[in-house]
């Protein structure tokens, strides 16, 4: 083979690789497909087995099987220490002595970098330079959360002398539920966040608000910092060729939530909006669905019920029937049947103007009536601007919200195939190939420079 | 000899909460285990601060002590050299000079000193005693609750949880002795509610 056909090489350091499925894997399973259908040879640096099927317990085996089979996937080692709870897997320090080895490990961790995550950091590291000597690499791209991929990045950027580009999947010093910092000023994040920025490519973001925020504050690298929205990936997502048929007017409607139920959403609102609105008579014993987990880790969902209104098992409680239903995870693969049973969306969404969440793209592919539950400044609305059939009461009123569900309803049943098609057209500009090929250009274009 | 048939076991847990008062997270995991028809041992640490605590009746709950501070030597030997000793002294000392005008100048003096040396033995107590105590209670109490535990036939339980950090050390010391039963933090409810 001579150097002319050999195919630029990329590291990509991406924690939620499948068969995790946490709700930032799909913008990397998708980055890693997109280019390796771009001719890239892709080398993944994701988060251990054990972790994603025993801690987090959030996994889905199908999700692994969209992954392009030209993306070689590599999972270094992580210190699970912090999450373990098996007694026998336990040295005598941490036994006998759960106190002081639990903060000898905690200072340890944040000497190096201050993030849980930093023993995978460490040993993707390691990991990447093995593999770079052995082959080596073009350039590195690394998506957060966890951040202890950027600071790895960069690490790796600076031994192997190669370019890197982090990608801002979620936001890292700035909390998108207060608007605000999300460390005290002296913290070190802040040296880490400079540095790696310093010292990049790229610097990509998933929405405008984010990027101008980060802009601000390290104007010297505003001029390598891009935006990739998030998308939705047509192979996950199997959508009827033609507008759906409205639905009939005697039968009961399905309203969906599809998605991650986290504390900051504002499911009381929502809750108490659907009551209301079944009282009208084109939502009589609607229904609204809840797919998804109810939190991040595996014992967080008992809190979140009684939010919902629903009993510990997460039955309904006849007295208090909103008309939540609680239907547990779907498989990735399994969704597109999900939005064909669902007459209408619901994006409940947590935060304020530096929000889009991944969710409401793949709403949007549907060309199903969409009613938002969010606060009324979120940066989601960039997307939905021109989305026909989107109902918002730009309040968390549950009166108001309440209107907008009667009205997407009516929609549901009404919307004539004109309107349909219009929505789901609005929709095609942020398919996911589409969004990332600037990304890959500009790595492209690091090459060549 | 006739046996008769086995009745259907029920799953046994042993839950170890060795903090003083159990947390609300340990009380709400044996609720929801006994009303799962699990068979809930709970090992305390004492009588005196779990007292008031309200545990289902169909939990066995054992204790470790009566009162930890009158049966814990280094914490007696506190308590006597802060404050037992000191106070007879002064006290003593006091009553010689109490109503006494002639005394009144050492009365007021002791008065003063009696204060002071209360101020100075509770900031010890609680600067230098407790912190140290506290690291090294977990430790102290998996050796002195082995016994008690010992007679809660581990062997035949299915689980085993330390339901806090001041009993990792008894239940890893029980891991070690019992490899069979799982032993572990985790107030995991699967797989017996719901």
């Amino acid at each position: 083979m001579t150097a002319s056909e050999r195919k630029p090489r990329l590291l990509y350091l991406a924690f939620y690789f499948p068969p995790s499925r946490a709700s930032g894997v799909y913008r990397a399973r998708a980055t890693a497909n997109h280019f390796a259908r771009a001719g890239w040879d892709v080398t993944v640096l994701a988060a251990p087995l054990g972790f994603l099927y025993d801690v987090i317990g959030s996994t889905d085996d199908k999700l692994l099987e969209t992954v392009d089979p030209q993306v070689s996937v590599e999972r270094p080692e992580l210190d699970t220490f912090r999450w373990e709870q098996e007694l026998q897997n336990m040295s005598w320090m941490r036994g006998m002595m759960p106190n002081v080895s639990k903060r000898f490990f905690e200072w340890r961790e944040a000497k190096q970098f201050p993030e849980p995550y930093v023993s995978w950091a460490r040993s993707s590291v390691v990991k990447g330079l093995k593999l770079h000597r052995r082959k080596k690499f073009d350039a590195v791209l690394a998506t957060g959360n966890p951040f202890g991929a950027f600071a790895a990045a960069w690490a790796i950027g600076k031994l192997a002398r190669i370019p890197y580009v982090i990608d801002y999947r979620d936001s890292w010093t700035l909390d998108l539920f207060k608007d605000e910092p999300a460390f005290p000023p002296k913290h070190p994040t802040w040296k880490w966040e400079r540095r790696v920025i310093d010292s990049s490519a790229a610097v990509v973001f998933v929405n405008n608000a984010l990027r101008d925020w980060h802009a601000e504050r390290y104007p010297e690298a505003a001029d390598r910092m891009m935006v990739v929205p998030n998308g939705w990936d047509p192979d996950l997502l199997e959508l009827p060729p033609t507008p759906e048929v409205p639905a009939e007017p005697q039968r009961p409607l399905n309203f969906s939530y599809l998605g991650t139920i986290t504390t900051h959403q504002p499911m009381e609102e929502m809750a108490e909006a659907f009551r209301i609105a079944r009282e009208h008579p084109a939502l009589a014993g609607a229904e609204l669905n809840l797919f998804g987990h109810l939190g991040f880790f595996q014992q967080s969902h008992l809190s979140l019920l009684t939010r919902l209104g629903l009993n510990a098992s997460g039955k309904v409680d006849p007295d208090l029937d909103a008309g939540l239903r609680l239907r547990g995870p779907v498989a990735k693969t399994e969704v597109s049947s999900v939005y064909a049973d669902s007459d209408a969306l619901v994006f409940l969404a947590a935060g304020g103007r530096y929000v889009t969440s991944g969710k409401i793209f793949e709403y949007m592919a549907t060309g199903r009536p969409i009613v938002s539950v969010h606060a009324p400044d979120i940066a989601a609305r960039e997307v939905l601007e021109g989305y026909p059939l989107w109902f918002h009461a730009d309040s968390l009123d549950p009166e108001k919200l309440a209107q907008s569900f009667i009205e997407a309803g009516i929609a549901a049943r009404q919307a004539d195939p004109e309107t349909r098609e219009a929505a789901r057209r609005h929709a095609t500009i942020f398919k996911r190939d589409a969004l990332l090929a600037p990304l890959e250009a500009r790595l492209r274009q690091e090459l060549s420079s | 000899m006739s046996t008769s048939a086995d009745p259907v076991t029920r799953p046994r847990v042993v839950v170890i909460a060795l903090g003083y008062k159990p947390a609300w997270r340990v009380r709400s995991y044996v609720q929801d285990l006994v009303d799962a028809d699990v068979e809930v041992d709970l090992l305390l640490a004492e009588n005196s601060s779990t007292n008031d605590v309200e545990i289902d009746p169909r939990v066995r709950v054992h204790r470790v002590f009566g009162v930890e501070a009158a049966e814990v030597l280094v914490r007696r030997i506190e308590r006597g050299v802060l404050f037992t000793l000191p106070g007879k002294v002064l006290g003593k000392a006091r009553s010689m000079t109490v109503d006494r005008a002639a005394l009144k100048p050492v009365d007021v003096g002791l008065s003063v000193t009696q204060r002071a040396q209360s101020w100075v033995s509770r900031g010890i107590h609680r600067k230098l005693f407790w912190p140290a105590f506290k690291m090294m209670r977990p430790m102290m109490l998996s050796r002195k609750a082995r016994g008690p535990a010992m007679k809660l036939d581990l062997a035949r339980a299915d689980r085993i949880v330390a339901a806090d950090h001041a009993a990792v050390p008894l239940a890893w010391r029980l891991s070690r002795r019992y490899p069979g039963v799982r032993t572990t933090t985790s107030l995991d409810r699967k797989p017996y509610v719901g």
